[in-house]
């Protein structure tokens, strides 16, 4: 890849046009809240619409935007499990959690477990899985950032990790993101675009073709391509093909092939293209569900539903935006508009990942999948400057995609940490914080091989599945749950399932059932977390809260009862006036 | 009350009594959740032992079981339940039942106590806050008694009430009044409180002080009080106290949220959720096309996102009425 192309400058260009652009709306967005004089409770007048746009905004990560379309281009149908369990999670939350945590007034799951039962012990645990979920969560966030700019420019991937956490450690540190809804609004509004461009002239040029997904063979490349492999890949093929390794012309024939990285394949147009193991190779085979014997099968598929259903209720980030909705029928309304916001983006974002199969096929040879979203516009459209500002575009919705992410968690945990571990709540000690919770994931992320990014971000669901969905569940509908059981249950999840990530994040974890519930331990870890809570919590009867019953209905007594201090306060103002 | 979930949200009012439509609050649900403060079998139920507890919790249930059938149907029924359960424990405070001109239909102003206007010569005395005593437990033991006096008509009573601003009723009290209020209700009530204007000089006015107004138990103010909103009533300290309807009531709205969650929780996994095992059991779904597309790209890649708005939006509605029955009941 050349360096410094056109399409590398104009993406360069639009990425740092992302980035002023978010700051300059929350410099603005902070005057306005100054300018208020109670910013929380200003804060809590987002209305629906709004605020679902900022936490569409925030949920969809680099892993959405870049790495559902890669799976899909890979996997085929089966991946589409991935787009629909990060929606059904919005779901799980309207259903469990959203009106009712809105009620409690509590705006962490930290906060939410000592309000629910009285435990300083219980509050110090969640703080610290609020910190395991959010740094799990942004190690894909940075290495997204990495591949976009490596992807785009050629640069090390390094690089982009490191300037990119820069970026957003800088931003938050200097306040540019307390502002964050109109920031995060923005962004969805931005990574839509990027992705339903693209997708719709892909589209046009999809019907204008001939061409067809239903065949019995690998993909084709449509053109004379160079890939360059940056990971050892496996390669399967089926049918011989003519290939320059590395200047040197080989036949290469029906076989499992090891590629080194660094190496350069040169393919012609017409070849059929070699496909990653582990990945369907025929194109009739990718179209159908469950073809041949592919990785995980059913039971990696129920795992990852599991973990994906639940988890979203888990995510530090997610449930501080539900507080700022005024009352628990927003919060309601707010999860449903999401589903909508949700549901758009990822049809669209299905689209690039199958149409990529047609139009970039050489990913599947290097298995930089990820990079599908980012490449096709210059696929479909040339390189000229339609498709260098196309590129532009969705170079800027991955980076809005990755910035909004990854302020959003820093955010929540430098909150987190500032409040709970550093202790006090000054200024310079959140800045403290966040250089810190910027800071873990980075080096973690240069050390660790990459994972694909919905796969990572599938690890991080399931711990956040096995931990705070059943604190969560049980805390808001169980009269019984006490702080032993509470406990005792986020502890045995919250181990299991970290610990199965830990080993999953090694790399070295062979195949069989073991290996798949290894890579999506949610089957077993949730209902031990639940099934843990439950009897600890029966054992442990007496140590209920004697406010049990006054927490509960304040979560669930809609707010028109008056039973809520938020509520009484806006009630005194408006009597006031 | 779980019984109510699919019908329209009760109103166990009596009917002239109804409020004039606008004058609902911001959320637009409320306009038969504003019964505030009339409706005497919301004292506590508490004070007359298990009997009535009894009675009360089978009237409700009886009351919630008439709310579903619709809306037309339940008003005479209901009005005429209510009439008597309540007109008694007045009669030993009021001089009696139809001594003056029906009440008249009003609407009245925002949080301010009005005289009505076809009411002729208000008295200052009945410009009274609106405060809704509470009684904690133990309080009120003379209620009993009254409670299964003879009925006289409501309207006649409320009149009386009207006429008189306040009736007081002297309390017998056992003790000093109840200790125990959660820091949340104090507040709500003094919120209330102080956001009325109070007649000074007014000797029957209650004072604002809630231990005031506590001694002062049998205090009745019809007035203004029409409006919904945060406002503690009987029922919601009831609830919120942990009494036997309380109880009962709380229950019954954390029962009933549940089972309509899980309900759609089942529903949605279900529906999903057999959809890899139906892939993987006939594999021939996978190559069946519809509209161009195979069936698996077209569930999964566009059909579920509009299913799952749509079960939200089912959920959201049906939770917000569970939720509406819950505070009418508790409020009326």
């Amino acid at each position: 890849m050349p360096v410094m192309s056109i399409e590398a400058i104009s993406a360069l260009v639009a990425m740092a046009l992302v980035a002023i652009a978010s700051a300059v709306i929350g410099s603005l967005g902070v005057r306005v809240a100054r300018s208020t004089s109670d910013f929380l409770v200003a804060s809590r007048t987002v209305g629906p619409t709004a605020n679902a746009g900022a936490i569409s905004g925030e949920y969809l990560s680099a892993a959405s935007f870049l790495g559902i379309a890669g799976l899909i281009l890979r996997d085929g149908v089966d991946a589409l499990w991935y787009p629909v369990g990060f929606t059904a999670g919005y779901l799980a939350l309207v259903l469990f959690v959203a009106a009712p945590l809105r009620r409690s007034g509590a705006y962490t799951v930290p906060d939410f477990a000592e309000a629910r039962l009285r435990s300083r012990t219980l509050r110090k645990i969640c703080t610290v899985f609020v910190a395991v979920i959010g740094w799990l969560y942004l190690l894909p966030q940075l290495q997204g950032a990495g591949l976009t700019l490596t992807t785009v420019t050629g640069l090390p991937s390094w690089v982009g990790m490191v300037a990119s956490a820069v970026v957003v450690v800088a931003t938050v540190v200097l306040g540019g993101m307390r502002s964050i809804t109109f920031v995060q609004a923005f962004q969805y509004w931005l990574k839509l675009t990027a992705v339903v461009v693209p997708a719709t002239i892909a589209v046009i040029f999809f019907v204008s073709d001939a061409r067809t997904f239903n065949r019995e063979a690998p993909p084709q490349f449509p053109e004379r391509t160079t890939v360059d492999v940056r990971t050892d890949v496996t390669l399967q093929v089926e049918e011989s093909v003519l290939v320059i390794y590395d200047g040197i012309p080989v036949s290469w024939e029906p076989g499992s092939y090891v590629v080194a990285a660094g190496s350069r394949l040169e393919f012609g147009g017409g070849a059929k293209v070699p496909v990653v193991a582990g990945a369907p190779v025929e194109d009739a085979d990718w179209l159908v569900p469950y073809a041949g014997d592919r990785e995980g099968g059913l039971l990696g598929t129920y795992s990852l539903i599991i973990a994906l259903f639940l988890g979203t209720m888990g995510l530090p980030h997610v449930l501080v935006r539900f507080y700022t909705n005024p009352d628990g029928r927003a919060a309601r309304r707010t999860a449903v508009i999401v589903l909508a916001m949700l549901g758009v983006f990822y049809v669209a974002v299905t689209l690039v990942g199958a149409l990529s199969r047609l139009y970039n096929p050489q990913l599947l040879v290097s298995g930089d999948t990820d990079a599908a979203v980012l490449l096709l516009p210059a696929a479909v459209l040339g390189s000229g400057w339609a498709g260098a500002l196309l590129g532009a575009l969705v170079a800027a919705g991955a980076w809005a995609a990755f910035l909004s992410t990854s302020s959003g968690l820093i955010v929540s945990i430098a909150g987190v940490l500032s409040t709970d571990v550093l202790r006090s709540g000054k200024v310079r000690d959140f800045r403290l914080a966040a250089v810190i919770a910027g800071a873990a994931p980075l080096a973690l992320s240069l050390t660790v091989t990459r994972l694909d990014f919905s796969e990572a971000v599938g690890l991080v669901f399931a711990v956040a599945a096995s931990t705070f969905c059943p604190l969560l569940v049980l805390g808001i509908w169980w009269r019984g749950l006490t702080d032993r059981g509470a406990i005792a249950g986020v502890l045995v999840g919250g181990l299991l399932s970290a610990g199965a990530v830990a080993l999953a994040l090694t790399g070295r974890v062979g195949d069989g059932t073991l290996a798949v519930l290894l890579y999506r331990p949610a089957l077993v870890t949730v209902p031990a977390a639940f099934l843990v809570m439950a009897v600890v919590s029966s054992l442990t009867r007496k140590r209920r809260p004697a406010d049990t019953e006054q927490v509960m209905l304040r979560m669930h007594a809609p707010e028109r009862l008056g039973l809520s201090r938020d509520r009484l306060a806006e009630r005194l103002r408006s009597a006031g006036r | 009350m779980s019984t109510s979930i699919d019908g329209d949200s009760p109103s166990m009012r009596p009917g002239p009594e109804d409020d004039g439509a606008g004058d609902d609050y911001d959320a637009g649900y409320d306009l038969e959740g504003n019964r505030v403060g009339d409706r005497d079998d919301d004292l506590g139920p508490e004070d007359s032992g298990a009997v009535w507890l009894h009675e009360e919790i089978q009237r409700r249930i009886a009351a919630g079981r008439r709310a579903s059938k619709g809306r037309h149907s339940r008003h005479e029924v209901a009005s005429s339940t209510t009439s008597i359960s309540y007109v008694p424990r007045h009669s030993t405070a009021t001089p009696g039942p139809g001594a003056l001109p029906p009440e008249p239909v009003s609407t009245p102003a925002r949080g301010l106590p009005r005289v009505p206007a076809a009411w002729s010569s208000p008295d200052p005395t009945t410009r009274i806050p609106p405060v809704r005593p509470t009684a904690g437990p133990g309080a009120t033991p003379d209620a009993r008694p009254a409670a299964e006096g003879p009925a006289p008509r409501v309207e006649g009573h409320r009149r009386t009430m009207l006429a008189g601003g306040v009736a007081k009723v002297p309390v017998d009290d056992q003790g000093a009044p109840p200790p125990y209020r959660s820091g949340d209700l104090h507040g709500v009530r003094k919120a209330r409180l102080d956001a009325v204007p109070i007649v000074p000089g007014d000797p029957d006015a209650p004072d604002p002080d809630p231990h005031e107004s506590m001694d002062s138990r049998r205090v009745r103010v019809v007035l203004s009080e029409r409006r919904g909103g945060a406002r503690p009533v009987r029922t919601v300290v009831d609830v919120q106290e942990g009494t036997g309807v309380g109880e009962l009531l709380r229950s019954n709205l954390i029962g009933a949220q549940l089972a309509v969650a899980l309900r759609f929780a089942v529903g949605t996994a279900l529906a999903l959720g057999a959809l890899p095992v139906l892939f993987a059991v006939f594999p021939e779904i996978g190559r069946t096309e519809l509209l161009g597309l195979r069936v698996p790209w077209l569930l999964l890649g566009l059909l579920v996102y509009p299913f799952l708005v749509l079960v939200g939006l089912w959920h959201t509605r049906t939770a917000e009425r569970v939720e509406q029955n819950f505070a009418d009941h508790v409020q009326d």
